[in-house]
């Protein structure tokens, strides 16, 4: 990545998609590729841990809940009991539903939950206000 | 002790996977009916997602051929480029058509939580996966395309007996699909 690419992207805000389903993350990615975002990935709760280390201005995760390795309420609660990711929002986006582990998310702090299969325009106009606000 | 299903539960059931599966499978550009089928012996891939709750448990099984996951790609991204893709979209899909039984079960006041799907190249899923287990099992195929049959197995063994009444319309009894529920 040439110096002119680096600071282009270092302009663009940063959206972490989690989800264990390649093409799951390829249709989030291809739903907000309207949006000027950089679009990071990671296949599971743990390597998303990784990545947000490594990349702590991301503006938002969106967040898959039933995953192999860490699951998104375990990633979800990492990241708001420290004090260096807590202010990230996290959306979770999921084809799961029960009104347990979707309080259980509410409680973590997170600021939705988005059932699959998502509405590529909801989605957008979803990811577009967070991403604003960062 | 195992609970034994109701014809009435049966049929609520039996209904509710078809109508789940025909719903998603829709929504994904394919029209599906429920057929009697057999199991084939041409199947590639097999899915399984467990589930638990407080008065069942069990498993959703799937299988289905290649052609069947190809027929239900997301037209909005690029075409497969191998078995990999196509063995990663059916655990979505499978995922996708269960999160759909999934909203059908909690309006009727069983909400259960579910597990990351397995997906493997083909294998025998004769077999009931949990001990107890009643097993239902449906048949689709595609009402354009001859794309093979998509195989559906929903294990349930009840820890309680089972009370199906519809509480709540499915679309309240979670959050609505596709929507944003902002807290």
């Amino acid at each position: 990545m040439g110096w002119e690419e680096s600071v282009l992207s270092a302009q663009r805000p940063k959206v972490l998609v989690v989800d264990d389903s390649k093409v799951a993350r390829s249709q989030v990615r291809q739903a907000l590729e309207s949006l000027d975002l950089e679009i990071l990935e990671a296949s599971n709760g743990f390597l998303a841990s990784g990545v947000v280390e490594a990349h702590p201005d991301c503006a938002l995760v969106l967040c898959d809940v039933n995953m192999p390795l860490v699951g998104g309420l375990e990633l979800l609660r990492k990241l708001k009991s420290k004090e260096s990711t807590a202010r990230i929002p996290v959306l979770m986006l999921t084809t799961e539903g029960h009104p347990a582990r979707v309080k259980e998310a509410r409680d973590l702090g997170a600021e939705g939950w988005i059932i699959k299969p998502f509405k590529a325009e909801l989605l957008a106009a979803t990811v577009r206000q967070y991403v604003e606000r960062a | 002790m195992t609970i034994a299903l109701t014809s009435e539960a049966v049929a609520i059931l039996d209904a509710a996977v078809v109508a789940a599966v025909i719903e998603r499978a829709a929504h994904h550009g394919v029209e599906l009916e429920a057929i009697v089928g057999s199991a084939e012996t041409n199947v590639d891939l097999a899915c399984t997602i467990h589930f638990g709750g407080e008065r069942v448990h069990g498993s959703f099984r799937s299988t289905a051929t290649d052609a069947f996951v190809r027929a239900l790609w997301p037209a909005d991204l690029a075409p497969p480029t191998g078995p990999a893709d196509l063995a990663d979209w059916f655990g979505e899909l499978v995922n996708h058509l269960f999160g759909a039984l999934c909203v059908r079960l909690a309006s009727r006041g069983c909400a259960v939580y579910q597990g990351a799907p397995t997906v493997v190249r083909c294998v025998d899923l004769e077999r009931p996966v949990s001990a107890g287990a009643a097993t239902r099992e449906h048949f689709f195929r595609a009402i354009r395309g001859d794309v093979g049959q998509l195989r559906v197995l929903f294990d349930i063994v009840l820890r309680a007996p089972l009370d199906l009444t519809e509480t709540v319309p499915s679309g309240q009894a979670r959050a609505s699909t596709g929507h944003d529920r902002l807290f």
